[in-house]
């Protein structure tokens, strides 16, 4: 073989390796840091959507944190998909009396990409609720338009919803054509009122509310049918 | 002293990377939706070039000019991987925010560009105040065409109300606004340079004019 | 640089522009009158600030900006102001149509070249960017008030096209519109495009004249016919009857007045016949399977874009020379 074509494959071959080395020394050094930036954002989002009106947590931050830590390996597993919607963290259930609280991650293609929302449901006297949401990316939506979504009074208009608005799915007032309802009727019916707050921009809500019926789905079809935890 | 100042500076007028040279345009039109995310992916991209440059400048007599692309990509992309990994367990709340731009900086043409066309053939320092002088005018051009278009879509400028919902021209948020605004300021830097090149040719001219009145 | 050799007329004097666009006002007036009864008073008030402004911007465009000392307005600018005006609904604030107005004359039409230059029809294009940039003020329609100089009142109800109802709800929905209504103007839609016989009557003007390319509207309004036909063999609940297709939606403003723009249309009649089936086409295509229920502006905007390829194609031949 030609002395040169040696010399330079060689050359690259040392800097791919350079190149290789100083990755995996970084990533060893960040890896455990990165970990622990997500377990903290997903506790963080955990605590926001396990809070009631008034301020309170009605699940102590120690036991969140502790559930979250004990499944994180089963964080970003794909747990169920209705081929709208996906679930993609573990049921993280919480106890607190006679209630029960589910808290899923799950995700739905809005406009440029998939819009991942966090949500607690509420189980009490046999009726699963949806309690709260908090919606972590949605940072493939178009600013000004679904990147609204980021607005929590935005999100508000999600939870909650009794079970009978939960039923038969939720649905964008746009989709479900009840644009004249107000944003309370409108939850106690499945219907999300965003169509005063977000003008033309339906694909982002109607993303959040796709992830928001196979959790539903989920939680009510297999998780609960599936024997009492 | 002077050229050192002229290195610096090129980027931003003259020689703008945006404007002028037409290079990145991918993440210019991306990610001037408003004017905070356009300057987040100004810095981020000039951190990005001002390290690659003195890299790429520092082992430049070392690179065979047969493989100096793959040699100069995979720098890049280490750096840019290097950057994220650092980003996502350091400054977890701005990684968030800028996202997807992280990674699409190794795809910005302005930095393989400045590499090929200057780091690779130039000394470290120049290469630096190189890559400093694009980043500022990539930084400061994706700025102009960020507020244009948050301004006459949002009537907001870094998410400050100047005029709220009244005018709101949703095409400006969209593809087309941007393609508009950019071939209009891009024009407006053609005629800056179109107009310092006519006054130098008159000076000349003119200067060529009184040497000849002076020797009769 | 190869130069490309086109049919007569090749020399065409400021003065025989303006001949034509006058011509072209005219032709239009029936429209305007048409609106002013729809649509109220307001309508005539769009109108007005449509040609004044257009004039207006082009006058600064060419004396301030261009330096152009003897410019004088040569009627072109109006006729796009009104052609825009006529293609927004009653419900268009009018700064939002000064925006539009702006954008045709100074970017579309100026920036690419002038009069004569332009690749694409400045009111369309001033049109599309307007139902972007706008989208709720552009796609509200109101039913017609069928009172001269009428004034809606502030609570008027938004209605929907016959377009619309179609898309939305199918046929036999669309049908309540009776064809006697549709070829009148009794409908809601953009404040030239509804009566279709005031159109025509314009459109017949401009013929007598001889200042139009009839193988444009022909081969356009030939070509939805027997699409729609086709479709409508196959699903006439879903797809709508030929006659339908005709005489609602901006059809017949863009087949008539909007695609036989001289500058953006193709020069030589095969080139016309090509460009009006390509028109066809795409507005067919749109109005079945696009997001949007009318197509007529975006489908002569795209085939304004192949209007230079197609001329290239359909030279005419120089006697005795083989085509390059």
């Amino acid at each position: 073989m030609n002395k040169e074509m040696l010399k330079t494959s060689l050359i690259l071959m040392i800097y791919t390796l350079a190149a290789g080395i100083a990755l995996s020394l970084v990533y060893t050094i960040t890896e455990d840091k990165i970990g622990n930036a997500e377990l903290e954002n997903t506790i963080t989002a955990m605590k926001y959507v396990l809070t009631d009106g008034n301020g309170n947590q009605v699940i102590s931050s120690e036991e969140i944190e502790k559930t979250v830590s004990e499944k994180s390996s089963e964080m970003g597993n794909v747990l169920y998909t209705d081929n709208i919607g996906t679930i993609n963290s573990p049921v993280y259930e919480f106890a607190s009396g006679e209630t029960k609280y589910y808290v899923v991650t799950g995700y739905a293609p809005g406009y440029g990409g998939n819009v991942i929302t966090m949500a607690s449901f509420k189980y009490e006297n046999g009726e699963l609720s949806l309690y709260a949401i908090k919606v972590l990316d949605y940072s493939q939506e178009t600013p000004g338009l679904g990147a609204k979504i980021a607005d929590e009074n935005i999100q508000k208009r999600f939870y909650p919803i009794p079970e009978n608005g939960l039923r038969n799915g939720i649905k964008v007032d746009k989709d479900a054509g009840k644009q004249a309802l107000n944003p309370e009727d409108a939850k106690s019916q499945g219907v999300v009122k965003v169509s005063d707050v977000m003008t033309g921009a339906t694909i982002t809500p109607r993303a959040v509310s796709n992830s928001l019926n196979a959790m539903y789905n989920y939680l009510k079809k297999e998780y609960l049918q599936g024997g009492a935890n | 002293m002077a050229s050192k100042w002229k290195e610096l500076t090129k980027g931003i007028i003259s020689e703008n990377p945006t404007y002028v040279q037409v290079l990145g345009m991918c993440p210019t039109l991306a990610t001037t939706t408003n004017a905070e995310n356009a300057f987040g992916m100004g810095i981020a991209a000039t951190i990005v070039l001002i390290m690659s440059n003195v890299v790429i400048s520092a082992i430049r007599k070392t690179v065979p000019e047969k493989v100096r692309m793959p040699i100069f990509i995979t720098v890049i992309a280490t750096l840019v991987t290097i950057i994220d990994l650092l980003m996502h367990a350091y400054t977890y709340d701005l990684w968030k925010t800028l996202g997807l731009f992280i990674p699409l900086i190794t795809v910005n043409c302005i930095i393989m560009g400045r590499a090929e066309a200057y780091a690779s053939k130039n000394g470290i320092f120049d290469s630096f105040l190189d890559g400093l002088g694009m980043g500022i005018g990539f930084t400061l051009g994706l700025v102009l065409l960020g507020s244009i278009r948050e301004l006459l879509g949002n009537g907001t400028i870094f998410g400050i109300e100047v005029w709220g919902n009244a005018f709101n021209m949703f095409a400006m948020i969209l593809p087309p606004g941007a393609f508009l605004t950019l071939g209009l300021l891009s024009a407006f830097f053609a005629s800056i340079s179109i107009r310092k090149s006519d006054k130098a040719k008159k000076m000349a001219s003119q200067q060529q004019a009184q040497k000849a009145g002076e020797q009769r | 640089m190869k130069l490309l050799t086109t049919s007569a007329p090749h020399v065409r004097t400021q003065d025989s522009t303006r001949k034509i666009m006058i011509d072209v006002l005219i032709a239009l007036i029936p429209a305007v009158i048409a609106s002013t009864y729809f649509f109220g008073l307001y309508a005539l008030i769009l109108a007005i600030i449509g040609v004044v402004s257009a004039e207006l911007v082009e006058l600064f465009i060419m004396r301030v900006l261009k330096k152009d000392k003897e410019f004088v307005p040569n009627g072109s600018a109006a006729v796009t102001g009104l052609l825009l005006a006529l293609n927004v609904s009653v419900a268009t604030p009018w700064w939002v149509l000064l925006i539009g107005v702006f954008f045709a004359i100074a970017i579309v039409k100026h920036v690419f070249g002038g009069l004569g230059q332009n690749t694409f029809n400045p009111a369309l294009a001033g049109r599309v960017f307007l139902l972007v940039s706008f989208p709720s003020a552009m796609t509200t329609w109101y039913s017609p008030i069928n009172k001269f100089f009428g004034v809606y009142p502030a609570d008027i109800q938004t209605t929907a096209t016959p377009l619309a109802v179609l898309k939305l709800q199918g046929f036999e929905s669309a049908k309540s519109f009776s064809y006697i209504d549709l070829f009148f103007g009794n409908r809601g839609g953009s404040l030239g495009e509804t009566s279709i016989i005031l159109l025509l009557l314009g459109f017949s003007y401009l013929v007598v004249r001889g200042r139009i390319k009839v193988m444009v509207p022909a081969s356009y309004i030939g070509s939805v016919l027997l699409f729609s036909w086709i479709f409508y063999m196959v699903d006439p609940s879903k797809y709508g009857s030929p006659l339908f297709h005709v005489l609602t939606g901006g059809l017949m403003l863009g087949a008539l007045f909007m695609a036989t723009d001289m500058v953006t249309s193709p020069m030589t009649i095969k080139g016309q016949a090509i460009f009006g089936v390509g028109c066809g086409l795409l507005t067919m295509v749109i109005r079945y399977f696009g997001g949007y229920p009318e197509g007529v502006s975006l489908s002569i905007i795209i085939m304004n874009a192949l209007v230079p390829l197609i001329d290239r194609y359909t030279q005419p031949r120089i006697f005795g020379r083989r085509v390059a």
